[in-house]
């Protein structure tokens, strides 16, 4: 099966309208977007570059976050089938926790994974920078505070808007 | 018009006391909310979600805007160059975390908009928003640098 050139992954939310920003400033699009699903994904859907979603790790109940058990083993499965099935060569997260999973899977079958922090990540690095960042081939920080925080991979060139 | 937006959660003590201004000086205090998920119906006109083209047609609109810190918020207002007080959700407001306020505090700094912490500040913020001058610092594109390494 034919490798995937360039995927990019994000929550959605910030870190989606964060990834739409990104590609604006850039003059590639990915071959594959994966997200998870929400009600702003809809701006994706009307572009050309196809969708794939992710299930949620954790479900909300007002303001609390539960880790789902079925959730969490369909999220595994999902995230395993698609690196499978696309075998990226690289992949650009925006995270949130929703992309770990698929950038672990991705990186074990030889994919270069970048991941650009959320720019409100301002003084602290985010629980995904930090657990992606030992596969990170480069982090993208938004702010240069974080450059401290993180190490020789991290690289502040700007933001996304 | 002040637009007041929370985006699709809800931030119901910023509504009340939106609702508490506009009942007090209704020409003052004009609000049209995007009041998301909250349960606190205002007095004012008010819709619950918006599309983002809606979103942006409202914002040109008002005079000025009310956002919580929320990263696509600020990005839009930023986009739009407009004159806007932040106020992050925070745990004491019944978020879950705090995680609004680095961001809006760090908005605040650059001069992009007035910051307000405590929604009880609301109206001396908005007579702030009105008298000051806000900037909008132009930063380097990450896109183009990230753009290299991936061809």
């Amino acid at each position: 099966m034919k490798r995937t050139q360039f995927v990019m992954i994000t929550d959605r939310g910030g870190h989606l309208h964060n990834a739409l920003m990104l590609l604006e400033q850039m003059k590639i699009s990915p071959d594959v977007f994966i997200t998870t699903l929400g009600p702003d994904i809809d701006a994706l859907s009307q572009g050309e570059t196809p969708i794939y979603r992710v299930p949620h790790l954790f479900k909300w109940f007002g303001k609390v976050r539960v880790l789902n058990p079925i959730s969490v083993v369909s999220h595994f499965l999902k995230a395993f089938w698609l690196a499978i099935r696309l075998r990226p060569y690289k992949v650009v997260s925006l995270g949130a926790s929703n992309v770990v999973v698929f950038c672990f899977w991705a990186k074990l079958l030889g994919a270069k994974i970048y991941h650009v922090e959320c720019m409100n990540q301002v003084k602290n690095v985010s629980v995904t920078a930090k657990l992606l960042y030992p596969i990170c081939h480069e982090i993208y920080v938004q702010w240069d505070e974080l450059l401290l925080q993180l190490g020789s991979k991290a690289k502040y060139v700007g933001w996304v808007l | 018009m002040i637009f007041v937006t929370v985006s699709t959660g809800h931030f119901d003590p910023l509504i009340k006391e939106c609702n508490r201004l506009y009942l007090s000086n209704p020409e003052e205090f004009s609000f049209f909310g995007q009041i998301g998920s909250g349960f606190y119906h205002p007095n004012f006109p008010n819709v619950n979600v918006m599309t983002p083209h809606e979103l942006d047609q409202k914002m040109v609109e008002a005079e000025l805007v009310i956002s919580h810190g929320g990263t696509g918020m600020l990005s839009r207002l930023y986009r739009l160059k407009k004159r806007a007080i932040v106020i992050p959700k925070q745990i004491r407001y019944g978020e879950a975390n705090d995680g609004q306020v680095e961001l809006a505090v760090k908005w605040a700094e650059l001069g992009m908009a007035v910051l307000c912490m405590d929604v009880k500040d609301l109206s001396a913020k908005i007579k702030e928003c009105r008298a000051r001058e806000l900037t909008f610092p132009q930063f380097q594109k990450l896109g183009a640098t990230l753009e290299k390494s991936l061809i």
